[in-house]
């Protein structure tokens, strides 16, 4: 069977899943404890009104017909207007979702390539004090709460050193000046984007070590490695070129899944650092009880997870020729 | 002049407290273009020996005496630089796994290339690939399956791939470790073929590995016969096969059953690996004979005293005193 098949066959079941999980939203908000009638409308409103609101919001109509309401609207990309900033909820998002992929996705790429780095330092050097430091620092680090590394980050780089700014993505002045080249916005993103980088990275990239380094140590002892020796190659490209690739196999789906799941950010890290990103925003929008706000971000989780899952497996059947598809 | 001149090599592996001799004072030498087959089971120290003429052995594993001359240097005081100049372009190696001996994730004519690339810095890859075409075609891989992945390959055709992978390179000295095991007797046949009609074309020394009798007096000029880590009688192939002197290879030919033989009362050899394991430490040179605990001939005399070399003639030699008058049959 072919690579397209594959893919195609693949997406059929995407668009399936997509759509349990849109019918299970639906469900789940129809589902929250109270009326929805009286949490989307006013109190205050005059009855007239607020039948006229209801009626406008389709909220009168039998479920099946709000239903088939509502896969039109996600169709048509309207996925209702936000009850506490009154905008189109995908305005928001689109907003908001940027900033979140600049910092998030760019920390999983650059905690994945360096504890893949180090997890194969760490197996070429096996049992031996650099292995074990490396070793026990990953562990160390993984184990750190988030939280308290990002004041910790925040507290010594931002008010003690004073190298990096204490919050937020950008400076408004800088901004705001007319003739500011686009560089100079660059590096100030960068500039602010540095401390909440480094903490996920000091978070993330231990995961990524230990991984890559106990799959290293077992491809260490498969007989390719010595027929790779016996050739005659030198120990850097039998750990290069002959080792590394089949050990960093197994990475593939944890760097995949955590690319998807960066999307959805960190509430966490969002919240300290106060990025502006979906994270923050979809924590407001659930505690704030702003639900077309919150059942359009679990949508797009949902579906990048859903995407990110397919991308996975596509590129595990390009990597290693084994996969049958 | 002598290809290869092991002398007195031996080889043991830690574990933990305790050394195992795997290879105990084991010499011999190959002229260039010559086989010698070595035959014993499993255990007898065959792998070790094969491994440990390219430096190969595993970490824990170290030569404890003995030298490995090839073409007069000593193969464990090279430079790491003059150790990878001689791997796989003087001596190349069919290993025992070869099922897991090819990269998964290359495809196989990069990966017979590549041995050819090492050591020619200025071919370029195209020619290379040529080359190995060439040597696919002449092992029986047709062109069609030549950039396969290794998964796609059956049993029969990836024993192909890594003897052209080994011969790829011209090797003087070629180290076949159970090159037919893990294949059907149909396929073993095809790929014994393979290899007898590439020794005598080119030339080749070859050290062939095997348990199987059969399959190395079908093979080699010279046959040694190994057991606990020793070699117990080596000579040419038809002084081993005619006039075996040493009661382990007796039984070993007594236990290759042909269809014309009806008698089904088969000796059968109970080993037991206590025999070379010896405390850490102790390295001692002890001549005992390895197979004291499983002769049938044995006698007061031969668990008392070492062993010595009998010479039955210039190429047949035997470690055991206890046969003299007995060789007619």
């Amino acid at each position: 069977m072919g690579m397209r098949k594959y893919i195609l066959r693949r997406m059929v079941g995407v668009i399936v899943v997509f759509f349990i999980i849109l019918t299970a939203l639906f469900i789940l908000f129809r589902l929250a404890p109270g009326d929805p009638v009286s949490r989307m409308v006013d109190p205050s409103l005059t009855p007239e009104d607020a039948a006229y609101l209801i009626d406008q919001l389709g909220l009168n109509q039998p479920l099946g017909i709000q239903y088939i309401y509502y896969l039109k609207n996600v169709f048509t990309g309207f996925m209702g207007i936000s009850f506490h900033y009154g905008q189109p909820v995908t305005e928001i998002i689109l907003d908001r979702l940027p900033n979140t992929i600049y910092l998030f996705t760019t920390s999983v790429i650059l905690s994945a390539l360096l504890g893949i780095f180090m997890g194969k330092i760490a197996a070429w050097h096996r049992e031996t004090k650099i292995d074990s430091v490396m070793t026990i620092v990953a562990l160390f680090c993984h184990t750190l709460f988030l939280p308290w590394l990002a004041l910790i980050m925040i507290w010594f780089f931002g008010y003690r050193v004073g190298w990096f700014p204490l919050s937020g993505m950008i400076s408004p002045e800088v901004w705001v000046t007319p003739g500011t080249s686009s560089i100079i916005k660059f590096l100030d993103v960068l500039h602010h984007m540095a401390l909440p980088l480094l903490t996920l990275m000091i978070i993330h990239y231990g995961s990524y070590l230990l991984i890559m380094r106990s799959s290293m140590l077992d491809t260490l002892n498969e007989d390719y490695i010595i027929t790779a020796r016996a050739k005659g190659l030198d120990e850097k490209s039998i750990r290069d070129h002959h080792a590394a690739p089949n050990a960093a196999l197994p990475l593939v789906t944890s760097v995949g899944l955590s690319l998807a799941f960066s999307i959805n950010g960190g509430a966490l890290t969002e919240t300290v650092f106060t990025w502006p990103g979906i994270g923050r925003e979809l924590v407001f929008a659930v505690s704030s009880n702003d639900y077309p706000l919150a059942q359009a971000c679990f949508l797009l989780i949902a579906g990048v997870v859903l995407m990110a899952n397919l991308v996975v497996d596509v590129m595990y059947a390009y990597l290693d020729p084994r996969i049958r598809y | 002049m002598t290809l290869l001149d092991v002398s007195n090599l031996s080889i043991g592996y830690r574990l933990r407290d305790r050394l195992i001799k795997a290879v105990d004072s084991v010499s011999f030498s190959l002229e260039p273009g010559k086989t010698l087959g070595f035959v014993g089971e499993s255990g007898s120290g065959k792998t070790t020996i094969g491994m440990s003429l390219l430096r190969l052995l595993p970490e824990n594993a170290s030569v404890l005496s003995g030298s490995i001359r090839f073409e007069g240097r000593d193969v464990y005081s090279l430079s790491d630089e003059s150790l990878r100049a001689i791997r796989w372009k003087k001596i190349a190696m069919i290993f025992q796994a070869a099922m897991n001996a090819l990269n998964p994730v290359q495809r196989i004519n990069e990966q017979v290339a590549e041995a050819l690339l090492i050591h020619h810095p200025k071919m370029s890859k195209r020619d290379a690939l040529a080359r190995t075409a060439q040597l696919f075609e002449s092992v029986g891989i047709p062109e069609n399956r030549h950039a396969d992945y290794p998964h796609q390959y059956s049993g029969g055709m990836k024993q192909r791939a890594i003897i052209a992978m080994a011969l790829i390179c011209q090797p003087l000295l070629l180290i076949a470790d159970e090159p037919t095991t893990a294949l059907d007797v149909i396929v073993q046949g095809q790929i014994l073929k393979v290899i007898r009609a590439i020794q005598q074309e080119m030339a080749i020394a070859m050290i062939f590995i095997s348990h199987d009798i059969s399959v190395v007096a079908d093979v080699c000029h010279d046959i040694a016969v190994m057991y606990g880590g020793r070699i117990i009688e080596a000579g040419q192939r038809s002084e081993i096969l005619e006039t075996p002197a040493h009661p382990y290879t007796r039984m070993l030919l007594a236990s290759n059953l042909t269809l014309s033989d009806h008698s089904f009362d088969m000796p059968t050899v109970h080993q037991s690996r206590k025999a070379n394991i010896r405390h850490l430490g102790s390295t001692k040179e002890n001549d005992m004979c390895p197979f004291v605990c499983h002769c049938r001939q044995i006698t007061d005399h031969c668990q008392a005293t070492p062993q010595k070399w009998m010479v039955l003639s210039s190429s047949h030699r035997v470690f055991c005193n206890n046969i003299a008058g007995d060789l007619t049959k």
